[in-house]
């Protein structure tokens, strides 16, 4: 008897030793603040610590190297921008101004007095003039290339003073002024000055700039974010900001549901509707700034007569695809190939209305009554298998088979963004908030979109729309653009998306700003 | 003795090769581009060159057929130089040894706890055929094997993390606190997870082998003479079924490392699994090698040890070979 007691001891020791070997062994507690830390239920008492649940950590806390939403919306607290271009003003952050020559070919950007980095060490001019090197380095994959390079061309820089630096432009390009401001910038000295920052080992330390500077970094599990007191804009409200690792949806929602976390990201109706009336929860909702849409293959020889793309276009219905994939909570329908959020859309116009008979009268004319189409779609991105769906369902209306495909995010634009012929249609998607001279223009120019048949008429006018600052002129430009695009049937706007998220409803702020990923400021953040 | 051990030692690194090469073809020829991270138009509008591109790949050792980058990756492996992950640039090694206590911590102890649980049950439904002990043990060792991991860890969490409060719903450690307890907490629900589908299998595995060791002429013998059933069970007929056992573990053993990827991303447990499910979804084909070589080998040696705890469990075996 007492031999096998001290069997089962023995056992239950060595599972309690192998748990024991994943944690640390030092065994005491890092932070006083742990009790507040889990959060509280749905929002029920204070706390002093904001959680928020991501799918991974980041890889490296350099913005410059995480500049995909997740890498966005984790590094937001800790690093700032230089300012950010909003419908009706321009809200400068890290910059004190950005003057824009006559001639628009000149930047000059000034940074504001005072900048401290997160070890003390002061922003300056030598850090902006560093970043823009760094970007330069096109080795490195940085996100913010297009700060230094205008098509093949390269962007001048020089310094003028310590707190001042010049961009100069090869050729007027009206987007520029907002994609300089986005520029998040890293230290100088903590990289030696090197500009091979790929695997730097100070990607890993705390090298920002913002609100929040780094206090524990748990690969796989949390990075943790205190407030920084010498923080220019004022020390934030909230003492942490926790990304915690919660992968599954599902467990995102019951941790959001125990008080776990202060904030969920809502991907889908029911989800939404859910938490609309739950005590202790608020639902934001937000224009994501996307366009969800249905292209059509030009090299494929399906679409050799263009009555072809007409049928199909006239066939669907575009409000029965948004209300059935979408729901009235995550997407309203796209009326022109700008989203909501693009400056220049043009909320006048109406999208694609379905028409049966002249669809089926243009399928049997062009020849694609009774045919199979292949449609790719990308499986990583919600509600486009759905569409899918509901796509190839309605063009069974005009005697269409359409045969779907979903490829993964990696694969997908190894198929999509090329010559290949053996597909017909696709659903994709691109970012479309702020100047349209930006993502939207090279989804339509041939820098990624090469197999949209955009015509010569649409290309002169994204060129005049990039070439003048004049806002009444690029607003006539844009105006007109949308119009052909349509008239064109360029693409199939189908989705503008909703960015939609539930937060505690004791935190307080979250409306403060519309940008997403959430949130632009922390420091309008609070906890009631 | 010896010759065997190098014989399969010499197998084991054969397999090892053939293991490797079918993982790095298989990884060449799927669709997609590792470069994606750094050319999709969501990461910068800026779209890169070819000949920006080709730099690129060739300083991320992304050029050459496959044939000349699987003898550029292996002549690197053979070195200990296991390369850079292509997503995030850090030595794949040091990432995959920092995560993988995580990963064994978690699939030892559910090991472990499916082999405590396993033997006595499997005796005993071996033992009891047919009765109403063996029906319960029976039925749900097949409840076991046929739950998806998936959704009886959501309802594990569910239940006990948001109806009772008992267990954390995700994660390894409270932020902030670092104790042994606190993972053992974080721990319990994904175990029970893990642990529920190889028990289920165990069972079956000792129950088939105790009711061909119950027909045998020993047992008959001990019974006749007198020998209490629990000394039966547990001095005779255990010991003999002590071969599949060792065998199911070996097996097993692979999966101290592969086995917890989707139990790990639900429970966002920092594992292996979720990093090697990083690295597959952005095509990180250094990375995935690294898992893949390990798993591989930790599969290998389970095997091979397994092999050897045969002679000592069976005598006859160890006979059998030296002749």
């Amino acid at each position: 008897m007492k031999k096998r007691l001290v069997s089962l001891l023995l056992c239950l020791g060595m599972v309690s030793t192998l748990f024991a070997g994943c944690g640390s062994s030092d065994g005491e507690k890092q932070s006083e603040s742990s009790g507040s830390t889990e959060g509280t239920k749905s929002g029920g008492t204070e706390s002093d610590t904001l959680i928020i649940p991501v799918s991974a950590t980041v890889t490296s806390l350099n913005p410059l190297l995480e500049s995909m939403a997740e890498g966005t919306l984790q590094l937001s607290p800790y690093s700032d921008e230089l300012y950010y271009v909003a419908d009706d003003e321009t809200r400068y952050y890290l910059a004190e101004s950005c003057e824009v020559s006559e001639d628009g070919l000149t930047y000059t950007l000034k940074l504001k007095d005072n900048l401290k980095w997160h070890d003390g060490e002061p922003i300056t001019a030598d850090d902006v003039i560093f970043t823009a090197d760094c970007n330069a380095d096109t080795d490195n994959g940085a996100g913010f290339t297009n700060v230094v390079f205008a098509g093949e061309e390269k962007v001048k820089y020089e310094k003028v003073d310590d707190l001042t630096v010049n961009f100069t432009i090869p050729s007027p390009s009206a987007s520029y002024f907002e994609v300089l401001g986005k520029l998040q910038i890293i230290p100088a000295h903590a990289f030696d000055g090197s500009t091979d920052i790929k695997s730097a080992e100070a990607n890993l330390t705390d090298i920002g700039s913002g609100p929040y500077k780094l206090s524990e970094f748990n690969d796989g599990e949390s990075v943790v974010f205190e407030k920084f007191d010498d923080y220019y804009g004022g020390a934030p409200q909230i003492e942490k900001v926790v990304f915690r690792v919660i992968s599954d949806p599902s467990v995102q929602e019951v941790a959001f549901k125990n008080g776990e976390i202060n904030y969920l990201l809502v991907s889908s109706d029911a989800t939404a509707e859910e938490f609309e009336n739950v005590d202790g929860a608020e639902l934001h909702q937000l224009a994501e700034g996307r366009v969800k849409y249905l292209a059509w293959n030009k090299y494929c020889a399906t679409w050799e007569n263009r009555d072809a793309v007409k049928a199909v276009f006239l066939a669907l219905n575009q409000e029965e695809i948004v209300k059935g994939a979408y729901g009235e909570a995550m997407g309203l329908p796209a009326n022109t190939i700008f989203s909501s959020q693009n400056l220049f859309h043009d909320d006048s116009m109406k999208g694609y209305e379905q028409d049966l008979d002249e669809a089926k009268k243009l399928a049997k004319s062009s020849g694609l009554e009774g045919k199979t189409i292949k449609l790719h779609y990308n499986t990583d991105r919600g509600f486009m298998e759905d569409t899918a769906l509901m796509i190839q369902q309605q063009l069974k209306e005009i005697d269409v088979n359409v045969e779907l495909e979903g490829i993964d995010a990696n694969g997908f634009f190894d198929v999509v963004f090329t010559d290949q012929a053996d597909y017909e249609l696709y659903l994709n998607e691109y970012g479309a908030s702020g100047d349209p001279d930006s993502v939207v223009a090279g989804m339509y120019d041939g820098t990624w979109g090469i197999n949209v048949d955009t015509s010569e008429e649409i290309l002169e006018l994204f060129r005049q729309g990039r070439a003048t600052n004049d806002m009444e002129e690029r607003a006539s430009i844009y105006s007109e653009l949308q119009k052909k695009a349509q008239e064109e049937y360029l693409v199939y706007p189908i989705a503008y998306p909703s960015y939609c998220f539930v937060t505690t409803s004791n935190l307080k702020g979250a409306e403060e700003y519309t940008t997403t990923p959430v949130f632009e400021d922390y420091t309008k953040l609070y906890f009631e | 003795m010896k010759d065997f051990i190098i014989k399969r030692l010499a197998q084991t690194l054969l397999v090892l090769v053939f293991v490797s090469m079918f993982a790095f073809s298989i990884i060449y020829f799927s669709p997609g581009d590792p470069l994606y991270l750094y050319t999709s138009p969501a990461v910068s509008s800026y779209k890169m060159t070819e000949e920006q591109l080709n730099d690129m790949r060739e300083a991320l050792g992304l050029n050459g057929n496959v044939a000349q980058r699987y003898v550029n990756w292996a002549g690197k492996m053979l070195k200990g130089d296991w390369g850079l992950s292509i997503s995030n640039h850090q030595p794949v090694k040091t990432q995959i040894l920092d995560r993988l206590p995580n990963t064994i911590g978690l699939m030892g102890a559910a090991l472990l706890l499916s082999i405590l649980i396993s033997i006595p049950l499997g005796l005993l439904a071996g033992y009891y055929k047919n009765r109403w002990i063996d029906n319960i043990i029976s039925g749900i060792s097949y409840l076991g094997i046929s739950l998806p991991a998936f959704w009886f860890g959501i309802m594990l969490i569910i239940v006990f993390s948001l109806h009772l409060s008992w267990f954390p719903s995700a994660g390894m450690r409270t932020i902030g606190v670092n104790s042994a307890m606190d993972v053992i907490r974080h721990g319990v629900l994904p175990v029970i997870v893990l642990s529920v589908n190889n028990t289920a299998v165990f069972v079956r595995y000792i129950r088939s082998n105790t009711i061909e060791q119950k027909e045998e002429e020993y047992v008959m013998t001990a019974i006749s003479k007198g020998v209490p059933k629990m000394r039966v069970l547990r001095g005779h007929v255990l010991k003999n079924c002590l071969l599949p056992i060792i065998t199911m573990v070996g097996m097993n053993f692979g999966t101290l490392i592969t086995g917890s990827f989707i139990v790990e991303s639900v429970f966002g447990w920092p594992g292996l699994g979720t990093l090697c499910l990083d690295a597959i979804n952005s095509r990180d084909y250094t990375m995935i090698m690294g898992i893949t070589m390990l798993a591989c080998m930790v599969l290998l040696i389970g095997n091979f040890l397994a092999d050897l705890l045969y002679g000592f469990a069976d005598p006859r075996i160890k006979q059998g070979r030296e002749k």
